[in-house]
């Protein structure tokens, strides 16, 4: 039956860019602490460069999605009340206890990693391998209690998130490695590039290991929008959104091509030696999971509500 | 003797009755003081067929005030609470504008405050409630298409007419246990749509 609505009203969507933001750069505090945690846990000898480095983006980029997170309530002064009242059935309440353990954490860590103690630095290796985990996580179950959406209503953003962690961790560290532990390195007569690792075969095996992590995503994301497609007349919005619709640009130019298949040749192909791939590749990587995330949070929001 | 079974206030909307005069929606912007662009209560219209036969369907929208609020649940700072009496309310001074519970509305029910920021949507006029008032929209009704009133009293008009008419919530796939029922509801105007 032809049925036309004429008059509705419609509130404006709750989140915006910020939220993808926080998202992204949490996701580099993750899994930067899971790198460096994973080196000294393992005793990745060839690697303690870049565990260093990992170990000191970790609690930068954790504060800044603390920042971006504060920034984004409406009354940004107020952001100390979830610390004061703890609402068990509520992911955010969680979310924002695991963020401070998760930071916390890490400063402890970048501070041993940083002054070379070897004495306690393991418990905490694992006290943050557990809080960094949490982290992509709980901001998955986030979207999924949010229950209003279908593209956020699914299981498979937890894992979702947490692959991309790995993506944006390690391809910070290949990024901004050499400039975090510059002073350390030149204090140590080492070159530059080899602060993301003790040569260019690490940086190879981390790129190896972002080329995994972009696979892995690649086929969640390749998942979740089959079973969108078809669940519901909002899932069918959504997903035509995404693949033909107002988020095509994005999904197709900025995560598939742009943030996922370039990379991806690159860091399991022959340039991955290269310092200048390796760079444009982390960098693409990182911006691919921000337009996915961009696509997550409004293209989830893009459908009509009644 | 039986303990006295506590209230759950409740609304039904007679679409029946309802000839989308909007009064309801002029009456809560008024009585509340609703900022411009955000609404508490608005009425949703849905146009069927094509000239020259054509009926347009009326759906009134507020919020729910869920048994089951999952805005309660989600909210981090115990700002959205529910009463013993089934109305679910923001406290303001709580609030920190996270917008999860807008988020969260299966309903779009919720908004951030152009001012002030913090999350806002109807109180089914709890200011009136409190006082022995029906809220605002069912007061102005001029087709007494909204009737508010206790669910757990089986004698009150609106516990009758749910019992004695096919009543439709929104979205029962939620399991949020709506307390606005709809008599007579257009399946389409039910349905979440964009407008033509």
């Amino acid at each position: 039956m032809n049925a036309t609505t004429v008059y509705n009203i419609f509130h404006v969507n709750p989140f915006g860019w910020v939220v993808a933001a926080y998202f992204t750069v949490a996701a580099v505090a993750a899994g930067a602490f899971l790198l460096a945690s994973t080196v000294n846990l393992l005793g990745l000898k060839a690697h303690q460069a870049a565990g260093r480095a990992a170990a000191v983006l970790a609690p930068l980029a954790g504060a800044l999605a603390g920042l971006l997170l504060i920034a984004e309530l409406g009354r940004p002064a107020r952001f100390w009340r979830v610390f004061t009242h703890f609402n068990p059935s509520s992911p955010l309440s969680w979310g924002a206890f695991i963020l401070l353990a998760f930071l916390v954490v890490a400063v402890l860590y970048a501070r041993a990693a940083l002054a070379g103690k070897e004495e306690g630095r393991k418990g905490l290796a694992i006290a943050g391998t557990v809080a960094a985990g949490l982290v992509p996580v709980y901001t998955g179950f986030e979207l999924i209690q949010a229950r209003t959406s279908p593209l956020w209503n699914s299981t498979l953003i937890p894992v979702l998130f947490l692959c991309a962690a790995g993506v944006a961790g390690l391809s910070g560290v290949l990024l901004f490695g050499p400039a975090l532990t510059a002073g350390a390195t030149q204090k140590a007569g080492a070159s530059r590039v080899a602060a993301t690792g003790n040569g260019a075969a690490p940086a190879a095996a981390i790129g190896k290991a972002i080329a995994a992590f972009l696979a892995g995503s690649l086929i969640l994301v390749i998942m979740q929008l089959m079973a969108l497609s078809g669940a519901s007349t909002e899932a069918g919005i959504v997903f035509r959104n995404i693949v033909t619709g107002k988020f095509a640009i994005l999904f197709w130019g900025g995560y598939v091509l742009a943030g996922t298949v370039v990379p991806l040749v690159i860091f399991s192909g022959r340039g991955a030696g290269s310092r200048s791939l390796q760079v444009l590749a982390s960098a693409l990587a990182v911006a691919g999971v921000f337009a996915l995330r961009l696509v997550d949070i409004l293209g989830g929001q893009s459908f009509p509500l009644n | 003797m039986a303990e006295e079974q506590k209230k759950r206030f409740g609304m039904v909307i007679d679409l029946r009755r309802c000839h989308g005069c909007k009064a309801c929606q002029v009456a809560c912007k008024s009585e509340n003081e609703v900022p411009l662009g955000v609404w508490r209560s608005w009425v949703k219209e849905v146009e069927h067929g094509a000239y020259p036969n054509v009926k347009r369907h009326f759906l009134p929208r507020l919020c729910n005030h869920c048994e089951n609020p999952i805005c309660v649940r989600n909210c981090p700072t115990g700002a959205s609470y529910k009463r013993p009496d089934g109305v679910v309310l923001v406290d303001y001074d709580k609030c920190i504008g996270c917008r999860y519970c807008i988020a969260s509305c299966p309903y779009q029910a919720r908004y951030l405050l152009p001012e002030g920021k913090v999350a806002d949507k109807c109180t089914f006029c709890a200011h009136r409630v409190d006082q022995g008032v029906v809220p605002a929209c069912v007061n102005t009704c001029i087709a007494r298409a909204r009737i508010f009133g206790d669910l757990n009293d089986p004698s009150s008009e609106l516990r009758q007419l749910i019992d004695t008419n096919p009543v439709q919530v929104l979205k029962p796939e939620t399991g949020l246990n709506p307390s606005v029922f709809y008599i007579a509801a257009d399946g389409n105007a039910m349905r979440g749509s964009e407008i033509a």
